[in-house]
């Protein structure tokens, strides 16, 4: 198995946002989709995935309601809010913007400088 | 927008706490239930995939715990999970529990019982509306010293004056204190009377609670036989009946009718706000008539004055406006006058209070300092107990306790040990504020208002929280810093030895430091008292009874007063048991004063010098016991008609004639008086200040309505004031006796105050003693525990037991040799602030600073041998086999 990349610090949240985004959620789905998208290559810690649900909840950006899932089993599904889409829309140009930075400082050959 | 939403959501949170706790773990199970399940679909058997799940999901009391935080919950929950392990923790640990509440409840009780002194004192308002602006008016010639404020009242013309002139003041009144024979269906009592100008109550802003008050008509000459009376006396007289309204009762046998009844608690003035009066209550108010002439008089100041100022008029800007009106009405008046006459106003607060406060704060800051022994010594306890869960405490830890959240469960069980230390300290406080009522301090302002009301409690509650945090906080922050790996791997059970044991030393230092400093002040209140109480007095007070009479207006022939009190002796003396008896206008420490400027032949006359006088019959030295030094007492042949005479005091003698006898030189006191005799000073005044010189007139040639008589007799005071009363009785069935009291009574209460003070911080300095020495106790009791394998050692390679206990002794006294140094110095800094409490001792009395050490040392030594012993009845197989 291809080793996984840790998260970076701060990225589960705008993880867990994209992936709701595309969608009502619960737990357990979250963790399969983002999984799914990143084609397996992140790591994440599955205690560490309701800490992060519960304080995006807690500050508006989701909110969860108890629905019944596939197979008639009791879930809690997570969906994005209002504010919520505004933050992951600001969260996804930071990190557009973080990313190339990031990139273009650390692709920079000797000549350039 | 967003604050409330997470505000709702937390209340939310916080109320629906357990559903939200089921939903959790609902989630959480059916999370790990779907991936066990996918891993069953992927091919794996069902109980490896269940074990898989739940391994990667890792620990899920953590992960709830963070869930939790994460929802903001924690704070009440954990609090109340705190709680309960606290109270169990507490509850498996009855002997720390118990000490530490006992500990605070001391502090705490004291405190509590200190404050509501404070309270009823400085704090509570005084019964009247608006009180900040009620004020007291004087008017003192500047220069005559020994005359307190209080007996300078306005005189009529320029208060009536001032009363119709003043921007200043929104009302003024007089009022007279006094005492008049009240008599009703044939029973004679004396009441406390008062006189008063018709804006009396409305200045007070009070009125009746039945009836009316006094108006200005009542007060016109030919009227004013009626008169308002005290809610108390309605109670103990008229059997609290509606229908008193419009009856009579006699007042120095003339018919007064009484048209109100003032509230419950009215009772203005009181004794303490005028010199005159010795009680502490007013029963009766009667309008105060006055003729135009006595309005407009420049000599009469028979009435004290209050007033109350306009809303944002300060004391200083109503001051000037007096003196502006009184240049303006009378300017030849201070021409004649090398002292012209200054109004001075001054605050009821001040005026009530004023002199109670440094007193009360110095016994605030004693028990303050009682407290702070209390919180420190738990904090101790709590560090000792904290060494020993330092295990626990680790296990907690490793576990993924915070920092913080262990500080502050350790913070919730000092909390709960807190709160009990209050609930206890408070049922203390009641009784001991219903104890410090016996001591009689009257010079304590409003001390018989003293009691236990809301605002004490909020204090209580105040103080509680903050010995919880003081002494949660040092064991928890020393807790929080303790070193995880070290702990576990020595199994926990000496740890964090080193650090929390130095911390506690500091603590018992502090501690036995502000021990030394209470009992230093204690022992010089008490030395203090001890010479107060050795003060020559310059009377003998033992088996004295002293009662006063007080005749009315019948008796307006100067030869009618003489005669009753005449024959009022002689059948006194005829008592079976009665050895001498005689009269005087104010006995020595009761509460009445006469100051006078004589002028002595030979000598000009000083308006500064201020003598205190006396009007006396014969026998009065002999039954005061005061030294009759030269001459001859007073006899029955000093009458009105016969040569003036006068009695002088050995300082008056030593003054004016230095050189010879005083006997056959001449005087003016309301004539020209011959010198007949010297006597002893006696301190009429006060027991802890010099008496100024003092002169006796006989009481036959200055007759008067109102005289104690005092006799000494061998019968129970009971018994005397019986016979007394019997014979008065006899006499005249209007007339009635009033305070009666033994010498003895009077010499008692005149140190009420500071046998208040001395048994106050005495108290403090034992609490403080015990407290300081328990602690000390028990971290010798705890050093010798944790040394047992070494003094086991120290024993198999053959110390002896003398030399063991020598080791421990030398470590205990290193610390309480330390903390008697750091209180000494501390002790010669602060001392001088309780100066104005001490009498003829210096704040830096060598006896008291010598004194105690050498006990202290005593007890501390007593309470490091204890521990000490029992360390040399160690074994050292045990001890060693004990690791």
């Amino acid at each position: 198995m291809a080793r996984r990349l840790d998260l970076l610090q701060g990225t589960l949240d705008l993880l867990i946002l994209k992936a709701v985004s595309l969608g009502p959620l619960h737990g357990y789905g979250v963790l399969l989709r983002i999984q799914q998208i990143s084609a397996n290559r992140l790591q994440i810690q599955q205690g560490s995935l309701y800490p992060a649900l519960y304080r995006l909840e807690q500050q508006g950006l989701i909110t969860g309601q108890w629905g019944e899932s596939e197979n008639k089993r009791k879930a809690k599904y997570y969906r994005l809010t209002a504010s919520g889409r505004r933050a992951l829309q600001a969260a996804t140009e930071y990190w557009g913007k973080m990313s190339d930075a990031i990139a273009a400082v650390l692709n920079a050959v000797a000549e350039a400088v | 927008m967003m604050l409330l939403k997470r505000v709702g959501s937390w209340v939310r949170a916080t109320l629906q706490w357990r559903a939200m706790e089921r939903q959790m773990d609902e989630e959480l199970r059916s999370h790990v239930e779907r991936y066990a399940e996918d891993l069953v679909r992927g091919g794996m058997e069902p109980a490896a995939a269940a074990r898989q799940a739940r391994q990667e999901f890792g620990s899920v009391a953590q992960t709830k715990e963070s869930c939790r935080e994460a929802r903001g919950v924690n704070l009440v929950h954990s609090l109340l999970s705190d709680v309960r392990y606290g109270l169990r923790l507490l509850c498996r640990n009855p002997g720390f529990a118990a000490a530490a509440t006992v500990t605070l409840a001391l502090g705490i009780g004291a405190t509590t019982a200190v404050f509501s002194l404070v309270n009823a004192a400085l704090l509570r308002e005084l019964p009247y509306r608006d009180p900040e602006q009620l004020v007291f008016l004087y008017e003192p010639l500047p220069g005559i010293p020994n005359v307190p404020l209080e007996a300078w009242a306005p005189v009529n013309g320029d208060f009536f004056t001032w009363q119709k002139e003043t921007r200043s003041f929104a009302g003024m009144a007089m009022f007279t204190t006094g005492e008049l024979n009240a008599s009703l269906d044939d029973s004679a009592f004396r009441a406390r009377v008062s006189r008063v100008t018709a804006d009396f109550f409305r200045v007070l802003g009070v009125s009746t609670a039945l009836g009316r008050i006094v108006d200005e008509a009542d007060t016109q000459p030919g009227h004013g036989r009626i008169a308002v009376i005290s809610d108390s006396l309605w109670r103990s007289r008229f059997g609290s009946e509606r229908s008193v309204l419009g009856k009579e009762l006699l007042l120095d046998a003339r018919p007064y009718r009484i048209i109100g009844v003032m509230p419950p608690g009215f009772a203005f003035p009181h004794g303490s706000e005028n010199v005159d009066m010795i009680g502490k209550t007013t029963d009766l108010w009667v309008p105060w008539t006055m003729t135009p002439e006595q309005r407009a008089s420049r000599d009469d100041n028979q009435g004290n004055a209050i007033a109350r100022l306009l809303p944002r008029v300060t004391l200083g800007q109503a001051q000037a406006e007096l003196a502006t009106i009184t240049a303006r009405f009378d300017p030849p008046f201070q021409q004649q006058q090398h002292q012209k006459p200054a109004g001075v106003v001054r605050g009821f607060d001040e005026e009530i209070t004023g002199g109670s406060r440094r007193p009360l704060l110095i016994f605030m800051a004693a028990v303050l300092l009682v407290l702070l022994i209390a919180c420190s010594n738990v904090a101790g306890l709590a560090l000792a107990r904290a060494t020993g869960r330092a295990q626990e405490i680790s296990v907690r830890a490793a576990l993924g306790a915070s920092r913080l959240r262990l500080g502050r469960q350790l913070l919730t069980e000092s909390l709960c040990v807190a709160l009990a230390g209050g609930v206890l300290g408070t049922m203390a406080a009641f009784w001991i504020v219903r104890l410090m009522a016996n001591f009689r301090a009257a010079h304590i302002a409003r001390f018989e208002e003293t009691s236990v009301d809301g605002r004490v409690l909020l204090f209580t509650l105040g103080v509680s929280l903050a010995s919880a945090v003081l002494s949660g906080l040092i064991p928890a922050w020393s807790a929080s810093r303790c070193d995880l790996n070290e702990t576990i791997k020595s199994s926990g059970s000496r740890g964090i030895k080193g650090g929390a044991s130095r911390l506690r030393c500091a603590l018992i230092v502090g501690e036995m430091a502000l021990t030394i400093v209470l009992l230093i002040s204690s022992g010089l209140l008490m030395h203090s008292f001890v010479k107060l109480r050795s003060v020559d007095k310059g009377f003998a007070s033992m088996s004295t009874v002293t009662a006063g009479v007080q005749l009315d207006g019948r008796y307006n022939q100067p030869q009618r007063m003489n005669a009753f009190f005449r024959t009022l002796l002689e059948r006194v003396q005829a008592v079976p048991g009665v050895q001498q008896a005689a009269a005087v206008d104010h006995v020595p420490l009761g509460g009445g004063e006469a100051i006078s400027q004589i002028e002595v032949e030979g000598h000009p006359f000083d308006q500064t010098t201020s003598f205190e006088s006396r009007l006396v019959t014969p026998r009065y030295f002999a039954t005061m016991g005061i030294p009759l030094l030269e001459g001859r007492d007073f006899d029955d042949g000093d009458a009105v008609d016969r040569t003036p005479v006068i009695i002088v005091s050995r300082s008056f003698e030593r003054r004016y004639f230095p050189d010879g006898s005083a006997l056959g030189k001449r005087v003016q006191a309301s004539g020209r008086r011959t010198i007949v005799g010297v006597v002893g000073d006696v301190r009429m005044r006060e027991l802890d200040t010099t008496p100024p010189m003092q002169f006796y007139l006989p009481l036959w040639q200055a007759p008067t309505l109102a005289a104690a008589v005092v006799m000494r007799a061998s019968m129970p005071p009971e018994a005397a004031e019986s016979a007394l009363r019997g014979l008065v009785r006899n006499m005249d069935p209007a007339l009635a006796i009033a305070g009666v009291s033994t010498m003895d009574q009077l010499v008692s209460d005149a140190s009420a105050e500071r046998r208040f003070q001395t048994v106050l911080l005495t108290v403090f300095g034992g609490i403080s003693l015990f407290l300081s020495l328990l602690g000390l106790y028990a971290l010798m009791a705890y050093s010798v525990r944790q040394r047992t394998a070494e003094i086991g050692i120290r024993m198999a390679l053959g110390a002896q037991s003398r030399s063991i206990v020598g080791l421990i002794l030398r470590q205990g006294m290193i610390l309480w040799l330390g903390g008697i140094a750091l209180g000494l110095v501390c002790a010669l800094g602060v001392t001088r602030w309780i100066r104005s409490l001490l009498f003829e001792v210096q704040p830096t009395d060598p006896l008291t600073f010598v004194a105690v050490p050498i006990v202290f040392c005593a007890v501390a030594a007593i309470a490091c041998y204890v521990p000490a012993r029992r360390a040399t009845r160690v074994d050292p197989v045990i001890s060693l086999r004990y690791e």
